[in-house]
């Protein structure tokens, strides 16, 4: 089987996951026991009013043309009104989209740069002592809640040293005094796009601690993976070859072993990125972050189900999309994956 | 050589041929011997267990783990009297942690034996019809539910249900099971091949009962060994979904639950979230690194070392 026609299975498979997933979503979300058509209509609403909001969302239909009308709209980019904003669900998800890949990303970036020496001094020293610490500081990430490690890092570093702020994305102040145009909705780079400096140091003190909290669990994945790979391809004979021909020990390691332990590497922590979207949602109410966790639990809390539907329908989409890409890219950039 | 069951055992003499049934325990047991992470938290988690069982005798104020509020002895700090310092109501944090620990455990518990009662089966049905409509079917349900990032798919339905501890374990389970779905169709495959579940066939056994008497069986020490490196994970998912209001209701003292109402006061009295926490992070802590010791034992990769 060629690279195109496994592209094309590939992609088929994804829309089918995709569509089994909105599927599921639709099913999941009628069997809910309390009414959306008395929570559209507000509170102690007249029966002839929920009358008229069970008709205005469709609730009047059998289910199978109700599934159908749904499909629909959800193609046709119509995904409903958010009954406590009152605003298309679309939208909302869309505002709030961008706080959350920013620290999300950030986080990635920390990782990453953190997780690649630890795996690869871990994989160098095996079975020595800074390997053991490097296991351990790796269980670590895996293990701490992060909502438990984000009120923590706020107890220390606003309770106690009073250096980082307590939360936000940004000061208020600085929003009456350097307001932030807003181009991309990632306060880090508007401010920089902008050359408002005042805004981006105080976006920059206010993401590192949330920042941290996620980075814990990528962090030690990629501890973990780098170590991994890399005690691998210490034994390879090329390796052995190179130390056979007295190249120095830390060009072997970084030139020729940690080159090729990345990409596993990197494999799976691009897989763990839409993951650690869900895991954000936690940190986000702890640092009142108003990215899409934020508002997934208002959304929780006032019962608005057709935005806690949109936002897993669009998570969902994003997290098939991702695992798509990494598999194209991976077949692309390895050639021993099998089509 | 055959042995009376029709299974193979090439080269292991006769007398010990229910030895590889153990051989993961005997793994286990080794690893414990040698690794000395692996033995610390192996002791945690006896002593969590041991707490969890015998809860309501340690907890030092029975009528706090209730929820009978004590308004006169409101936020005190941390003392000999009460170690973890107590809570809003005047309750002693203590008496909750330890309290909780029986919550937290079996909500571990139950979340991964429900997702191996759906998935175990599932997969092994799966796995032996591999290839054929229910071995598709069966996958292409698990891709839908793969579809989504963990936590979501699990706020969505707990959100559904309404929220409650039992709800919440609920939803963690319909997330989780697929990862069993997966494991068990690949054991199951690899099993239905040898000879004895020919053997069985030959004899003109149901399917049913070559499923489940002869193949089940067999896939169990991995699919267990799995499910115990779990238990951390579901314990933290279940303790988040909590944190998010979508799990125990106070009085109930849940962990997760606890951190998220002490988070407000965090400033002033910092124990009331702190203790909580911290033993969601020891116990989980404990749990995968025990499973990151095994993990190790079972990867044939990384076996060489013990067998040479």
């Amino acid at each position: 089987m060629g690279f195109k026609s496994y592209l094309v299975k590939r992609l088929i498979l994804s829309v089918l996951v995709i569509f089994g997933a909105i599927t599921l979503t639709f099913f999941v979300s009628r069997i809910i026991p309390s009414d959306p058509a008395a929570l559209w209509a507000g509170s102690r609403p007249r029966p002839e009013q929920i009358e008229r909001a069970r008709k205005f969302l469709g609730l009047d239909k059998p289910l199978h043309i109700q599934y159908i009308i749904y499909i629909k709209k959800l193609f046709s980019g119509d995904w409903g009104y958010s009954i406590k904003f009152k605003r298309p669900v679309l939208s909302v998800i869309f505002d709030h989209l961008p706080a959350t890949l920013e620290l999300v990303i950030i986080s990635y970036i920390v990782a990453i740069l953190i997780g690649i020496p630890l795996g690869v001094i871990s994989a160098v020293k095996e079975n020595k002592l800074t390997d053991h610490v490097t296991r351990v500081i790796s269980v670590i990430g895996a293990s701490m809640p992060t909502f438990w490690l984000g009120i923590a890092l706020q107890l220390i570093f606003y309770g106690k040293l009073g250096i980082l702020p307590l939360s936000g994305r940004i000061d208020p102040m600085i929003m009456l005094e350097n307001p932030l145009e807003e181009i991309t909705g990632f306060y880090l780079i508007d401010s920089i796009l902008t050359g408002n400096w005042v805004a981006f140091r105080s976006s920059l003190t206010h993401i590192i601690l949330p920042a941290l909290c996620i980075a814990t669990y990528p962090m030690g994945l990629c501890t973990r993976m780098v170590r991994a790979s890399m005690i691998e391809i210490l034994r390879e004979n090329y390796i052995r070859a190179a130390k056979a021909s007295g190249l120095p020990e830390r060009f072997i390691t970084f030139r020729y072993a940690l080159k090729n332990a990345i990409i596993p590497a990197m494999t799976t922590l691009g897989l763990s990125f839409a993951y650690s979207i869900t895991g954000a949602f936690l940190v986000e109410i702890i640092f009142d972050w108003g990215g899409i966790g934020t508002y997934t639990v208002y959304a929780i809390q006032t019962m608005d189900y057709p935005l806690i539907i949109g936002i897993t329908v669009f998570m969902s989409i994003f997290y098939v999309s991702i695992n798509l890409l990494l598999d194209i890219l991976q077949a692309i950039i390895d050639p021993r994956v099998k089509y | 050589m055959k042995n009376d069951d029709g299974s193979e055992t090439i080269s292991i003499p006769v007398t010990r041929r229910y030895e590889h049934r153990f051989r993961e325990l005997k793994i286990i047991i080794q690893v414990i011997r040698n690794d000395p992470l692996s033995l610390g938290s192996l002791i945690i988690i006896m002593s969590l267990i041991f707490i969890a069982i015998f809860a309501p005798i340690i907890v030092p104020y029975p009528e706090d783990v209730k929820g009978i509020p004590r308004f006169g002895e409101k936020f005190l700090p941390p003392s000999w009297k009460h170690p973890f310092g107590t809570d809003y109501f005047g309750r002693d944090v203590f008496s909750l942690v330890i309290a909780g620990a029986r919550i937290s455990l079996s909500a571990g518990v139950v979340v991964v034996g429900l997702s191996l009662a759906i998935g175990v089966p599932l997969g092994i049905i799966a796995g032996y019809f591999g290839g054929t409509m229910i071995d598709e079917t069966i996958m292409r349900i698990t891709d839908m539910f793969l579809a989504f990032p963990p936590l979501l798919l699990a706020i969505l339905i707990a959100a559904t249900l309404g929220p409650s501890l039992i709800n919440a374990m609920i939803a963690t389970a319909l997330t989780w099971w697929p990862w069993y779905t997966r494991l068990a169709r690949a054991q199951a495959i690899s099993i239905k091949e040898q000879s004895f579940v020919e053997a069985a066939r030959a004899l003109g056994l149901s399917n049913l009962t070559i499923v489940f008497r002869h193949i089940l069986p067999n896939t169990l020490a991995p699919i267990i060994v799995q499910a115990t490196m779990d238990l951390g994970s579901a314990i933290l998912m279940t303790s988040s979904l909590s944190f998010l209001g979508l799990g125990a209701q106070p009085p109930t003292p849940e962990w997760g639950l606890m951190v998220y109402l002490g988070r407000v006061y965090l400033l002033t009295y910092w124990w009331y979230a702190t203790f909580p926490g911290l033993a969601i992070f020891i116990t989980v802590l404990a749990f995968n690194t025990f499973g990151d010791g095994l993990r190790k034992a079972l990867d044939p990769r990384l076996r060489r070392i013990r067998q040479a």
